[in-house]
């Protein structure tokens, strides 16, 4: 497969768009040809969303022009009409509607509005099918979708995307809730679509999933597309330099969750924070923590400046524990306790208990638990602050400020006016005022679930470094994380997590990527057979 | 491989798939549907001529234009997104005003009238449909636009109550011939029911209440079905209009407001949500009916007629209170369950 | 709905809804986008002045004192029935149940003055109810998870149930002197030639204002009204917060009750009526969102002197009553229509 013109499904030349003020795409060019699996890549802000919602129907582009099988047009009508055409996007926000049925799910769409008479046998074995490609042979089609997992829901729009006869499938960031082999199952089902002669365009931010999965990587910076690879000429360092303009090789290895071989900077300070952890007084315990009535219970310590990691498939129970920790779930039995200094145990009641006691939660799911989408980014960054700096109510706004400016330096924040809304900052910059709300409180115990999913390398690079420092400054820090590279590179040790327990303790340093997936399969002993195409 | 769906038995498995799912898609009319029961054994007690034929008669000819305003605003509050029509009540006060005062006096015929008046409440229900879907008002907003615009139009129109009525409806709550003329009316009414309670329409229509961006993403004409359904409402509460011109014997711009008020409070008593993408017609005609017995109930055990007022709201929120513990249990179990 | 699978962040800025983008540090690339954004945001402070000069040319004797007292007197009345309601609405609810309030607060004055009571302990009094009425409507909806539309529309029920029982048609009360001086378009405060309610608005809008802004509560409002779930996850106090709004909403309710009474001096239950839908509307022509986290108070004293202006400017030109609300509604679809728009399906994805 080389990179000169091959026959295309779908060719795109020139596209821009911009958003009021806002260039999103500039000229971007993309081929995708008959049988292929093509990656789009690029950071937050590069226009990859864009790009899509304009490939699916749901914007037009300002200028351009698409081919599709031939056919040049100047947009697509909608997304009805992008289907009608063959082409099938996966969005990254899971869409569904709650309170309808897998099956109502699935076929969403697919009639007319007034269309009596329907097939209900030939469509249960239609999406019956499409639920065992994607490895979902056990779930009844006529749940409600509000009882099912994340995951589970996650794959059901991907099987609504695949029941309608298509020729070009986008996925969006479609495996952001699957686990290891949810996600291998789906690329079985891709490579076979492949075979097969159709095409598939997907982003990810996983270089794993980009370089395993991908035939060619087409790569988007500011809008533009600079460069397309074929994956045999690609690398990890490459595309990574294509996606953030950046010549320095070395900042960019160490931007990445690139295992912790490299040397330098990076171990060093590691180490650092890992003796500050030795010698620090425990400050959080698990007391015979039961997470569900069969799985058994927990019992760890967490000291200060210790960055304790959480792994696992998912739904084994990480979250649950995270939740327990942070006083928004009660466990079925034992519990968590906060150890003061001369060593009382406070038992985390709730979520204000445990709030009151300087542990803080930093939720998932940003857009949903964590943005105030219409106010400034002062005011998201401030308003955790508020209970902390008020006369009689009234604010004292000079102290947050300096807390703003201070936090704003220490994350190294594109400087803005923080009068700005918060919609108008990248969602790397988002993620750092969300964090920056909980660590400008100074919290003894920062509790955070997967805060990095999602965010540029850039971004992340900036607050690994922030992470660090606060370790070192005596906060504990629990992290949890789908990346299981990221937890070798940043944590101390990581608890891996199966059936509502922890199965495994292991130390970050000396672990290896398969050590921690053969414990997340179950297995609790470390150097079990190769799983392929797991993490790293 | 790891799944997530742990095997233990579920209780429901007993049921087929096909009445499983029934249940669970209607289980929102449990409390109205025992509120329903309880209060027509109360009225039975308390009035024995309740059941009788000439007072059932009575009955379903009140009953009527509250039941259609009901399921009027039910179809725009199931489109979710905030979608209400405050704007039933006026209309139908203004059908009256309309007909009474308008075509009636122009000579047409009543065989003509019904036809107007549905593709009247039609129009209306479309423009407030193309305001929410095109415009892209707040749907209380712009039914809160119409809402004064009727009250207004039908107090110019006719600034005291009045005009003629057709001979043929005011015998509404009589008979024509053997057939009572509520059958015949009922009749239309359910003709309209089926149409959009089967096939694909109820579908998209909870489905965009659910979340219009799945909806729409998915391949839904979302903006088409909003102005749909907002005609769909407009026409059911004309309908109700027409009811209404012949149970008060002519035309009378004022009598609108209460109907909206009285529909909302019978949408909250169907346990419908007002966030819309769950429930059903079913659900506003229950609680309308619901509302109607409260209201016969009072009138019949002689409670002043300013309790009435206070007996609704409490009625309210005891419905709300039922509904949302209902719910609360329900996502509670199925959360156990999920794990 | 969607569910809470962790999403990347949005590429580059989302397609916010005009009035609420900024522009950005460097030179704007479209500049039509930001003078419309701009433009929409400021219109109801335009329309104010630009209304009042419509009147003055199409009525003669407009540019009286007496004329532009009783416009500020209509706007007073609104404007404060408007307060808490704005607050109701940024915290993401809504309150229906301020007519109800206004009706009760009118009787309870009238006939307790009517058979002498203490004015303080009657004041006293109608304060504790209405504290009382907002708190079980906020209560009620946390409780019940329900919206406040629901709630206070049940409430307002029960409230002007409570209070035709209460009247019964009694027609005969009172109110003190200075009461109805405060409402008239001759009265005075002291020395200065200007009814009372029009300084205690001002007052109000002040202490308004600097609420939403400069308290813990305020700040509060606007979160929880933004995104209930992030605010609850923020320590927000969301309980407490609604159950304060609602009372400021209820209070004010009731002390523009007060004024009513004296406005008229007979008990009358309905005369808040006319502001079932008024205080929603002069929220909206102000510019503050239904869905909450945006807007203030400051737009909400604009709408409610752009729909006094409205009312006068159509009375004033002879429209009558059917007319005056026949023409509200055309214009509150007119207005709405150049600031009030909600966002495409597409732009929310």
């Amino acid at each position: 497969m080389t990179t000169v013109d091959v026959a295309s499904r779908l060719d795109i030349t020139d596209l821009s768009r911009s958003f009021g003020e806002t260039k999103a795409l500039r000229s971007a060019t993309l081929r995708v040809a008959p049988g292929e699996i093509h990656s789009l890549a690029g950071e937050n802000g590069s226009g990859k969303s864009t790009l899509i919602k304009i490939l699916s129907g749901v914007l037009r582009p300002d200028s351009g022009t698409l081919t599709w099988e031939g056919d040049v047009m100047r947009h697509l009508a909608s997304p009805a009409s992008a289907q009608a055409m063959g082409i099938s996007t996966v969005f990254q926000e899971t869409l569904f509607a709650p309170e309808m049925t897998v099956r109502d799910n699935i076929f969403l769409g697919t009639d007319g509005l007034f269309r009596y008479g329907r097939r209900k046998g030939a469509e249960l074995e239609v999406a019956r099918q499409a639920l065992s490609d994607l490895g979902l042979d056990g779930l009844d089609p006529d749940r409600p979708m509000w009882m099912l997992s994340l995951a589970e829901r996650q794959l059901v729009t991907i099987a609504r995307a695949i029941v309608r006869p298509w020729r070009l499938l986008i996925l969006d960031e479609s495996t952001s809730a699957l686990d290891a082999s949810q996600r291998d199952r789906l690329f079985d089902y891709l490579r076979l679509a492949r075979s097969e002669g159709k095409s598939v365009l997907f982003t990810s931010h996983r270089m794993d999933e980009v370089l395993g999965l991908a035939d060619r990587i087409t790569v988007l910076r500011q809008g533009t597309t600079v460069a397309t690879l074929a994956v045999g000429e690609a690398s990890r360092r490459s595309v990574l330099g294509h996606m953030s303009g950046r010549a320095d090789t070395a900042d960019i290895v160490s931007a990445t969750s690139a295992p912790y071989l490299e040397a330098g900077g990076l171990e060093a300070a590691r180490q650092a924070a890992g003796q500050a952890a030795a010698a620090g007084t425990p400050v959080l315990r698990a007391e015979e923590l039961t997470l569900r009535p069969s799985s058994r219970p927990i019992s760890l310590e967490v000291r200060a400046g210790e960055i304790l990691g959480l792994a696992g498939l998912e739904g084994q129970g990480q979250v649950e524990f995270v939740e327990c920790l942070s006083g928004l779930r009660k466990p079925v039995s034992g519990q968590s306790a906060a150890l003061g200094a001369n060593g009382a145990a406070h038992s985390v009641r709730s979520y204000g208990t445990a709030n009151r006691l300087g542990i803080r939660y930093v939720p998932r799911d940003r857009r949903h638990e964590g943005l105030f989408a219409p106010l400034s980014v002062f005011d998201n960054f401030a308003i955790t602050l508020w209970s902390e700096f008020n006369w009689l109510g009234v604010l004292r706004r000079q102290q947050v400020r300096k807390r703003f400016a201070d936090f704003s330096e220490s994350s190294r924040l594109v400087s803005a006016s923080p009068a700005r809304a918060i919609s108008t900052l990248s969602g790397g910059n988002q993620q750092k005022i969300l964090l920056g709300r909980w660590v400008a409180m100074r919290p003894r115990v920062l509790v955070v679930n997967d805060p990095l999913r999602g965010v540029d390398a850039n971004t992340k690079e900036e607050l690994y470094g922030l992470f660090r420092r606060l370790a070192a400054d005596g906060v504990a820090i629990i992290y949890l994380s789908t990346e299981i590279t990221e937890l070798l590179t940043l944590t101390d040790q990581i608890a891996v997590f199966h059936e509502g327990s922890v199965v495994a303790m292991l130390p970050s340093e000396t672990s290896s990527d398969t050590d921690v997936v053969a414990a997340m399969f179950g297995d609790e002993h470390p150097g079990g057979p190769q799983q392929a195409g797991a993490g790293g | 491989m790891a799944s997530v769906l742990s095997g233990r038995a579920r209780p429901q498995a007993a049921l087929t798939p096909a009445v499983r799912q029934v249940v669970q898609r209607n289980s929102y009319i449990a409390v109205p549907l025992t509120l329903l029961v309880v209060l027509f054994i109360a009225n039975a007690i308390v009035q024995p001529q309740f059941l009788s034929q000439q007072s059932w008669a009575a009955s379903m000819a009140v009953l009527c234009p509250t039941v259609l305003t009901a399921m009027a605003v039910t179809l725009p509050i199931l489109s979710g997104n905030g979608g209400i029509d405050l704007s039933v009540g006026p209309l139908a006060g203004f059908i009256t005003v309309l007909i009474a005062a308008v075509l009636v006096p122009a000579g047409i015929t009543s065989q003509v009238i019904i036809p107007i008046v549905i593709a009247f409440g039609l129009l209306s229900g479309a423009i407030n449909g193309v305001l929410v879907a095109y415009v892209r008002l707040p749907a209380i907003i712009a039914t809160l636009g119409m809402y004064l615009f009727y009250q207004g139009l039908g107090t110019e129109v006719l600034p005291e109550a009045g005009g003629s009525v057709p001979v043929w409806l005011t015998k509404l709550d009589g008979s024509y011939g053997p057939i009572p003329a509520v059958w015949v009316v009922f009749a239309v009414i359910a003709v309209v029911w089926l149409l959009l309670t089967r096939g694909s329409y109820p579908r998209n229509l909870l489905s965009v209440g659910g979340d219009e961006r799945a909806a729409y993403t998915a391949g839904v004409h979302v903006n088409r079905l909003r102005v749909v359904t907002y005609a769909f409402g407009g026409a059911l509460a004309a309908i109700a209009g027409l009811m209404l011109t012949g149970l008060i014997q002519g035309g009378d711009g004022t009598v609108g407001p209460p109907y909206t008020i009285s529909a909302l409070t019978a949408v909250a008593l169907g346990g419908i949500s007002l966030a819309g993408g769950r429930g059903g017609l079913l659900g506003g005609a229950l609680g309308g009916a619901v509302l109607f017995l409260i209201q016969e109930l009072l009138t019949d055990a002689k409670v002043s007629v300013y309790s009435v007022s206070v007996v609704n709201g409490i009625v309210l929120i005891a419905a709300l209170a039922l509904n949302g513990t209902v719910e609360y249990l329900r996502r509670k179990s199925a959360a156990a369950k999920r794990g | 709905m969607t569910d809470s699978t962790p999403v990347a962040a949005t590429d580059g800025p989302p397609e916010t809804s005009r009035a609420a983008h900024q522009p950005v540090g460097a030179a704007p690339r479209n500049l039509t986008a930001v003078v419309t954004a701009n433009f929409t945001n400021a219109l109801p402070y335009i329309l104010v002045p630009v209304l009042f000069i419509l009147s003055v040319i199409f009525i003669s004797g407009y540019f009286s004192k007496a004329s532009i007292v009783s416009l500020l007197i209509l706007a007073s009345l609104l404007g404060l029935s408007s307060l808490g309601q704005t607050m109701t609405i940024i915290a993401g609810g809504i309150d229906l149940s301020i007519p109800a309030v206004i009706g009760l607060s009118d009787i309870i004055v009238t006939q307790l003055y009517y058979k002498h009571w203490s004015l303080p302990v009657i004041f006293l009094m109608i304060a504790a109810l209405a504290i009382l009425i907002g708190t079980i409507s906020a209560v009620a909806s946390v409780l019940l998870r329900v919206h406040s539309l629901i709630t206070t529309f049940g409430m307002s029920l029960i409230v002007s149930g409570v209070a035709l029982e209460w009247s019964n048609g009694a027609t005969s009360g009172a109110v003190p002197g200075w009461l109805t001086s405060s409402v008239s378009a001759i009265g005075k405060t002291g020395p200065i030639p200007v009814p009372a309610i029009i300084f205690v608005w001002a007052v109000a809008s002040v202490l308004a204002v600097l609420f939403m802004n400069r308290t813990r509560l305020g700040r509060e409002t606007y979160a929880l009204g933004a995104n209930a779930v992030a605010a609850r996850l923020a320590t927000v106090r969301s309980t407490w917060v609604q159950i304060v709004v609602f009372s400021i909403s209820a209070l004010c309710a009731a002390l523009v009750g007060i004024f009513f009474a004296g406005y008229s001096g007979i008990p009358d239950p309905t005369v808040g009526e006319p502001y079932f839908f008024l205080t929603i509307t002069a929220v909206m022509i102000g510019g503050t969102s239904l869905l909450g986290g945006r807007g203030g108070y400051l737009r909400t004293v604009m709408g409610a002197l752009i729909v006094a202006e409205l009312t006068t400017l159509l009375v004033g030109v002879g429209f009558n009553a059917s007319f005056q609300e026949l023409a509200l509604g055309i214009l509150v679809i007119l207005l709405t229509s150049s600031y009030g728009r909600e966002l495409k399906v597409a732009a929310k994805i």
